[in-house]
């Protein structure tokens, strides 16, 4: 499944990452976020705006857009 | 000795930097606070601490981080201090690792053990400086503690050199190895860069580019082939597997370094954020906190005081320092110097520090308690819609205090074609000068509206920024907008932070005054006070009054073609608050109340209006402009932007009024 | 009368100080009334060499249409 597919505060594993664009991975990685760790999809703005995650102990915001390229598995 | 300061974003390096130095450099909590790098000279005098905007690896995406991994090849530190994040160790290991192969001297200071302990978080200081074979010194740069030990630490002759080196297998060592015979003629870490071009680091490879002895060709032949087979055995690219590998390592230490005794569950941050970045309040919280600034600004604390001020201003302190000159006899020019020249412009411009202090105080407290961030990210879905991201948001917000630290904070926007249309539309935001100007006009034409007026004209402001971004996109490249920002947690402002920041800012705004202001106050007063008939002529047929009567139909469509507005306009290109001081002098008239009174004679409600919103248009001012040059990096793109602002001011001015007319204001 | 000379002196000679230096220093791209850059002036020319990476920094494509 998708991450944007989470209910607002469900946790799931991250299978793949690679369907983001190159600059968006890079900046994942930076901030810890790969294949294996644990996301929880805490909410999302209206309009298709940005969601709010959370990994390894810290808040991020992304684009929808990005987001729904996220594929993870529900722990 | 110079020592370089690095470590990921918002982990305390500034707040350190200021510990260690006794400097106060600008501390916020979000990512991109410090976009330059920044020199101070260490307490007791042992060396030279330069603070390096965060940079997550070495491997730089935006613009600040390109500074910092600069900074670092230009070779010139001896040691490096790396600031690591207690709460957030995993990731920030990462530049650690990275730091270490650079082979400089280096010590950690584990940064936020505060946090770390609230969160559960136990660390082994002693373990992890075994594992990473580097001394570690836990701190709270934040109070202070402990960064007394990482003074002793420097003030010690001999530095310990780390020998810390990660296998990375077989086929990647191979080829730092056939890259590092290449390298023989750079003085840099061999091995260090062979593994930063292997991950594909752009700045690094510019600079190898520079040094003609090295076969360059070869090397990429080398990363190519290493490519492609790390792409058929593991399926995935170079850098991912240098990076899996480093996180392994990673995760092994901090195995045996961390004890996680609690989970918390539902903290602070999350209920704050639960309500902030709400799906519907969002942008109305947003916009009632910016309101609620303004009516603490205006109506309840600015003002009054500002008031009080003025009336010392124009009435004791003048009748005062006018007896005192007539006691030594001082002549006319010199009394008119002092009382209409000095006293009325840079005293008109001094009475709005207690609003300055005001807005100051809660800029500062957004900065500091990470609502910043949280910004962005409510305001990213209508930055969208204007070709930019949220965190474009940001240089604007900052741009409220001053434009110059905005168009810088542009920095840390990660694609170009955004950063340079933020930076186009900086100059658009009110900054605190342009407050000056309509606490005058606001204060005399609407007092009792006085926050909504001026909300009213920042908002203007952020609207008229957007419309343009939007314009200008089409005009650029299109690339693939992105938008990722860390949220960090909220903090309880520092009272030493929020005081010396606050502090900081007005104090700005006094030297201003009280030096270039000051100059430019006695040179308009001459001009005001001599004529072609000579000294002491009727104002209106004084120099100013006839060089500047030629503005005065230019702008009078607008609805202020006086040639005080003229004179006033002129003097505001240089800086904004020099509108006041110069309107107080070109309308001061003896024994004609305050500045407030006449100006309300001289301009109608429309007019003012009118007058503020071109004030708030119509140029960057004379500091800002070489700052938009050193950013666009051409003299064209900067006329560019200084001759758009004037032609948008003139345009909407020109709508506003004529309109505002019909309507039968 | 002395008095007012040595005044008038003080004054304009102040006035001429503060503009030459306000004019230098906006050259610079910095501003009185902002904390950056404060601590360079300790040390001049180590702001000045700021890093431009062009790797990819777009053009207007046509950016004279005022
Ligand atoms: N609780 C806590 N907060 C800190 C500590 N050090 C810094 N901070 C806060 O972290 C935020 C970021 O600090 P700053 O020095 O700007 O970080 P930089 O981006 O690395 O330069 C500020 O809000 C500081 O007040 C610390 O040791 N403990
Ligand atoms: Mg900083």
């Amino acid at each position: 499944m998708i991450l944007t597919e989470l209910k607002k505060g469900e946790k799931a594993t991250i299978l793949n990452l690679s369907g983001t664009t190159e600059l968006v991975q890079q900046r994942l990685l930076d901030l810890g976020i790969t294949e294996g760790e644990e996301v929880c999809y805490k909410c999302a703005l209206p309009f298709g705006g940005p969601c709010m995650l959370e990994v390894c102990g810290q808040c991020i915001g992304l684009r929808r857009r990005e987001a729904k390229e996220i594929q993870v598995v529900r722990t | 000795m110079e020592v370089a300061l690095l470590g990921n974003p918002n982990t305390g390096k500034t707040s350190l930097f200021n510990e260690l130095t006794g400097s106060y450099e600008y501390v916020g909590n979000w990512t991109g606070v410090t976009v330059d790098k920044k020199v101070g000279t260490l307490k007791k005098q042992i060396g030279q601490l330069i603070d390096l905007p965060g940079v997550y690896a070495l491997n730089p995406i935006s613009k600040d981080e390109g500074i910092a991994s600069q900074y670092l090849l230009e070779n010139r530190c001896t040691s490096t201090l790396n600031i690591v994040d207690a709460s957030g160790l995993s990731r920030n290991l990462h530049l650690t690792i990275q730091l270490l192969e650079f082979g400089k001297p280096l010590v950690i200071g584990l940064n936020m053990v505060d946090v770390a302990k609230s969160r559960g978080i136990a660390i082994d200081v002693h373990q992890l400086s075994e594992e990473l074979n580097v001394p570690v010194l836990p701190i709270i740069a934040r109070t202070g503690k402990g960064c007394r030990d990482i003074l002793d630490y420097f003030s010690l002759e001999n530095q310990h050199v780390s020998h810390f080196s990660i296998d990375y297998g077989e086929k990647i060592e191979k080829a730092i190895e056939n890259i590092s015979d290449l390298l023989h003629e750079e003085q840099l870490n061999h091995r260090w860069l062979a593994l930063q071009l292997l991950q594909g680091n752009q700045i690094v490879l510019d600079h190898i580019k520079t040094n003609k002895g090295i076969d360059l060709e070869r090397i990429q032949r080398i990363i190519q082939e290493l490519d492609k087979q790390i792409e058929e055995v593991e399926k995935c690219s170079l850098a991912r597997a240098i990076y899996s590998k480093r996180k392994q390592i990673i995760n092994d230490i901090l195995e045996k370094v961390i004890t996680k005794e609690k989970n918390s569950d539902r903290t602070f941050t999350d209920i704050i954020d639960s309500i902030v970045t709400n799906k519907f309040l969002g942008i109305p919280i947003f916009l009632s906190i910016m309101y609620f600034i303004f009516h603490m600004t205006f109506n309840w604390i600015g003002t009054p005081v500002s008031d009080w001020l003025d009336g010392f201003f124009s009435g004791s302190l003048s009748e005062w320092i006018g007896q005192g000159l007539q006691a030594v006899h001082a002549t006319p020019f010199i009394r008119a110097l002092i009382l209409n020249g000095l006293i009325a412009g840079v005293g008109g411009v001094i009475v709005f520090v207690p609003q300055m202090i005001v807005l100051f105080f809660f800029i500062s407290l957004i900065e500091d308690s990470g609502y910043m961030a949280r910004v962005a990210l409510v305001m990213d879905r209508i930055m969208q819609v204007a070709g930019l991201n949220g965190k474009s948001f940001i240089p604007l917000v900052i741009g409220f205090g001053c434009n110059i630290p905005g168009i810088m904070a542009s920095r840390s926007i990660e694609q170009p074609k955004e950063r340079l249309i933020t930076v186009l539309i900086t100059p658009l935001m009110s900054c605190s000068a342009r407050l000056a100007v309509y606490s005058l006009f606001a204060g005399a034409f609407f007092a009792e509206y006085q926050a909504l007026v001026v909300l009213s004209l920042y908002v203007l402001g952020v609207i008229l920024a957007l419309v343009m971004a939007k314009v200008f996109s089409f005009f650029l490249k299109h690339e693939h907008s992105v938008f990722i920002v860390e949220l960090p947690p909220y903090r309880v402002p520092n009272a030493k932070t929020l005081f010396r920041s606050t502090w900081d800012k007005s104090k700005g705004f006094v030297k201003k005054a009280t030096t270039f202001i000051l100059g430019g106050t006695v040179v308009i007063w001459l001009l005001s006070y001599a004529g072609p008939h000579g000294l002491n002529v009727n104002i209106d047929q004084s120099f100013l009054a006839l060089v500047c009567g030629y503005i005065a139909p230019l702008v009078a469509p607008l609805g202020f073609g006086t040639w005080q507005a003229g004179t006033a306009l002129v003097s505001g290109f240089l800086a904004k608050e020099a509108v006041v001081s110069t309107m107080s002098i070109v309308y001061h008239a003896p024994h004609s109340g305050t500045l407030t009174g006449v100006i309300s004679q001289a301009f109608t409600p429309l007019q003012a209006y009118t007058f503020m919103v071109f004030s708030l248009l119509y140029i960057p001012c004379l500091s800002t402009v070489p700052a938009i040059y050193k950013e666009v990096g051409t003299r064209k793109l900067t006329w560019f932007t200084v001759m758009y602002c004037v032609a948008l001011a003139y345009i909407v001015s020109l709508v506003i009024y004529q309109v505002g007319r019909l309507m039968g204001f | 009368m002395l008095f007012s000379y040595i005044f008038g002196i003080l004054i304009f000679g102040y006035a001429a100080l503060t503009i030459t230096r306000f004019i230098k220093k906006s050259r610079q791209g910095r501003c009185a009334a902002c904390a950056l850059q404060k601590a360079c002036e300790q040390k001049p020319n180590t702001c000045s060499n700021i890093v431009q990476i062009q790797k990819n920094e777009p053009q207007l494509i046509r950016n004279q249409h005022i």
